[in-house]
């Protein structure tokens, strides 16, 4: 598939790489090229400098014709925007888009846009983690 | 009118100070520690230490009752957030939302941001306004009825100098609302007659331009 991914900070640079080794043709916005430059020797995807709330911007890089995109940035707000933006324009059939907060991401949930809160993952991993833990002790 | 003003920079700073001598009831969301504790000192409302575009500071500030909501921040995208907040979670009849960048402005009206200010847009229009004699510079846009109040100055030696208004086929779609002629203003009838440097106000339907300009012999 063609994969747009927005943000190349931690998140972004790690699931660019991985969906890049699982064969995706992937292309990767940041607005700090330095960012970009974090990526392994052998990414083979594409890479664009710019705001990714540009619409030129996001036109180089694509997402008139990726399958999917991925709106990673450390900044909730600029996540939801690009999101809107890919889907009211451009019409982007699969758009995620990771937002910190919790009550955000539901409004925003609601509103029809994949939110991944990686605030509820963690928490929710780690009332899991404690479950099983306890359970195990408990068997003990 | 109570209004709630989210970011405390220098937009809605003044924007405070002068919404609250309209006596409109204020209060103001601001993220900087220091730049609201100077809100606060120097802003007779209630100013509030927080991230404006959460759905959290907006219901501690009574967006559920708020007329209007305006979203000055630096980041277009917060401003997006925070008017689409109060709109779908709280009800808020009216956002208005500041955009830096002018591409934004589109983007922002689409997703549903009542009003979309952007100082870029005003300043160059108000430049080629004061540069562009004898242009049509659009005031007002009449949403979703594809009609605009337009601003048209008539040009020096105009063709149609001296001709009344009667004697011109305008289309149905337009009418002049008034002229300004020097210090007078005309509300204008049939046997008006327009002069060079007249300006026109004028109410038309945006696909009537064409026309309008072809019967006013004005130049594109």
């Amino acid at each position: 598939m063609n994969i747009l991914v927005i943000g190349c900070g931690k998140i972004g640079s790690s699931l660019a790489e991985t969906l890049d080794k699982a064969g995706h043709d992937v292309s990767v916005i940041d607005k700090n090229p330095e960012l970009l430059e974090t990526l392994s020797a052998d990414f083979s995807g594409f890479t664009t400098v710019g705001v990714p709330i540009d619409q030129e911007v996001l036109k180089r890089a694509g997402i008139t014709t990726c399958d999917a995109l991925f709106a990673v940035t450390a900044e909730d707000d600029m996540n939801i925007m690009v999101s809107q933006i890919a889907r009211q324009t451009f019409n982007v059939k699969k758009i995620y888009a990771r937002v910190l907060d919790i009550k955000k991401g539901e409004v925003f949930e609601k509103l029809g846009i994949n939110v991944i809160c990686p605030t509820k993952l963690t928490v929710n991993a780690a009332c899991i983690a404690l479950e099983e833990d306890s359970a195990e002790d408990g068997e003990e | 009118m109570k209004s709630i003003i989210v970011g405390g920079g220098k937009v809605g700073f003044y924007l405070a100070k002068t919404l609250l001598e309209h006596n409109y009831q204020v209060s103001l969301i601001e993220i900087d520690r220091e730049r609201s504790r100077y809100c606060a000192n120097h802003l007779d409302a209630e100013i509030m230490f927080a991230n404006g575009a959460t759905v959290e500071a907006l219901e501690a500030c009574g967006a559920d009752k708020a007329d209007c909501v305006i979203a000055v921040m630096g980041a277009d995208e917060s401003n997006l957030v925070c008017c689409q907040i109060a709109k779908t979670v709280f009800g808020v009849e009216k956002t208005i939302a500041k955009v830096n960048n002018p591409k934004n402005t589109k983007a922002l009206k689409e997703l549903g941001v009542d009003i979309v200010i952007s100082a870029t847009d005003n300043i160059i229009q108000l430049l080629e306004h004061e540069v562009d004699l004898g242009a049509m510079k659009k005031l007002l846009d009449f949403e979703g009825d594809d009609v605009s109040l337009v601003d048209l100055t008539l040009p020096k030696n105009y063709a149609l100098e001296g001709k009344r208004l009667m004697e011109l086929q305008l289309p149905d779609t337009c009418n002049i609302a008034c002229i300004r002629r020097g210090e007078r203003t005309i509300i204008p009838r049939g046997g008006t007659v327009l002069i060079s440097g007249d300006v026109l106000l004028i109410v038309m339907k945006n696909s009537e331009e064409k026309e309008l300009r072809k019967v006013l012999k004005i130049k594109d």
